[in-house]
């Protein structure tokens, strides 16, 4: 009898081991620093991508006030920047940029702003973006006043470093699965060229 | 009373003379012999119950390594977070019978024996709304394990055995979404279907205990599970 109660006994711990929940589920999408994440990525795919682009161009000493210029994202969605005056240019996709999976456009007005100190001053406004991906939708604009990069110059005894920084703020609103209103949103604040300040909203 | 005390004496003078008889000694000299023999069927059959299922959790949950890539194959770096996933569904908990299985073993020899498991675990969990929160599904995905298994007896006695075992086969996953899916990418639609995938188990210790029919206890690592797995089983 003592061996059938031993072998019965050895069963039941088995079977309380063996567990029953394997993951507790939960949404890992949908939440702030997911929506903060795809919104930074939109900011470098529109403001840095146009801006980083004109000053590729002075670097390989092309006279950005030529017209039209081509360039790219990441080397993948092409873009045009079109000289609108002096030292003005707008920077848009042709139309939609599409894939299997997404669809995707920007356009901004860019202008240069010569400074004392000899290095330039970059300024994006109307800035806008889109994304789409089946029915849902992303747009982008600034929000508070232009986009404006600056650079700042470190002084080192080998060398001198110069990066040019962003500031100003961003709102990316997010319209899911085809719905005319602004389900959830993220603002995004740039402060030389950090993130100063961010902060989303997952709508109900 | 005098007849309770009269009964006790007689018990006792009974078992101390058995003891320190001849014939008690050699009864108990032949009783520890025979204990120590290895256990004389060579066949048995085991149902046991395994956890946790580690590798069949993550295949239900995430996909092997192809459907990773498959969700990243149409884009780029800078696409790692989409619209499309910030607003796909989402599963509730995930939960699991453990790995169900029934064995069967023969004693090639003394220290060694080969066995045949077939072991089913389900798992099934139910997927949510990323926008209202509403049920909008259930699923149950099944993994089914044949595993030949070679059995290593560090101790065979007739009611205690210790053994390791190592065990390589073959796996099938049945509703298991992220293994047998479809992607579309700028080249057209692609259909693939991981679901049948080599498995393998390694279990250093265990432990049997009873004769003919017995429990049983090991612990393991591999595609059955992670952990203990235990149960009975009869040997004929």
């Amino acid at each position: 009898m003592k061996k059938y109660i031993l072998s019965l006994l050895v069963a039941a711990a088995g079977l309380l081991l063996a567990g029953c929940t394997i993951d507790e589920g939960g949404n890992p999408y949908r939440t702030s620093y997911k929506l903060q994440s795809f919104s930074y990525r939109m900011t470098q795919r529109t403001s840095v991508a146009a801006v980083s682009a004109l000053n590729q161009l002075l670097l390989d000493g092309t006279d950005i006030n030529r017209e039209g210029f081509n360039a790219s994202v990441d080397g993948e969605i092409p873009f045009r920047i079109t000289r609108k005056s002096q030292d003005c240019w707008e920077a848009a996709t042709d139309g939609e940029y599409a894939t299997a999976s997404l669809r995707f456009s920007f356009s901004m007005t860019v202008r240069r702003e010569p400074q004392e100190d000899g290095h330039d001053r970059w300024t994006c406004s109307d800035v806008e973006a889109t994304q789409t991906e089946d029915q849902s939708r992303a747009t982008l604009a600034n929000i508070g006043g232009d986009i404006v990069f600056d650079w700042d110059t470190r002084v080192y005894p080998t060398l001198v470093e110069s990066t040019l920084e962003q500031n100003g703020s961003y709102r990316v609103e997010f319209f899911p699965r085809g719905m005319t209103g602004c389900l959830d949103w993220c603002e995004i604040t740039f402060s030389k060229g950090d993130i100063s300040n961010c902060r989303a909203s997952i709508g109900r | 009373m005098k007849i309770w005390t009269v009964l006790a004496l007689l018990t006792a003078g009974t078992v101390s003379l058995s003891a320190a008889s001849p014939f008690g000694a050699w009864q108990q000299h032949r009783q520890r012999r025979l204990d120590r023999q290895p256990v004389p069927e060579r066949f048995d059959i085991r149902l046991g119950v395994a956890g946790s299922p580690v590798r069949a959790g993550s295949l239900y949950l995430d996909g092997g390594i192809g459907a990773w890539l498959a969700k990243y194959d149409d884009s780029y770096d800078w696409y790692d977070n989409r619209l499309r996933d910030i607003y796909s569904d989402y599963n509730g908990p995930t939960r699991t019978t453990g790995a169900i299985g029934i064995g069967f073993d023969y004693a090639v020899c003394r220290w060694f024996s080969v066995s045949a498991d077939l072991a089913v675990t389900l798992l099934w969990h139910d997927s949510y709304d990323a926008i209202t929160n509403q049920q909008v599904r259930g699923g149950t995905g099944a993994a089914i394990y044949l595993l030949p298994r070679a059995k290593f007896m560090y101790m065979n006695r007739r009611n205690v055995r210790l053994y390791g075992s190592l065990g390589v086969g073959a796996a099938k996953y049945v509703g298991f979404p992220k293994l047998s899916y479809s992607y579309t990418s700028d080249s057209g639609v692609h259909f693939v279907d991981n679901s049948l995938r080599p498995c393998g188990e390694f279990s250093p210790i265990g432990i049997e205990v009873g004769r003919k029919f017995f429990g049983f206890a090991e612990l393991g690592v591999g595609t059955l599970y992670y952990g203990l797995q235990a149960g009975i089983g009869y040997k004929f």
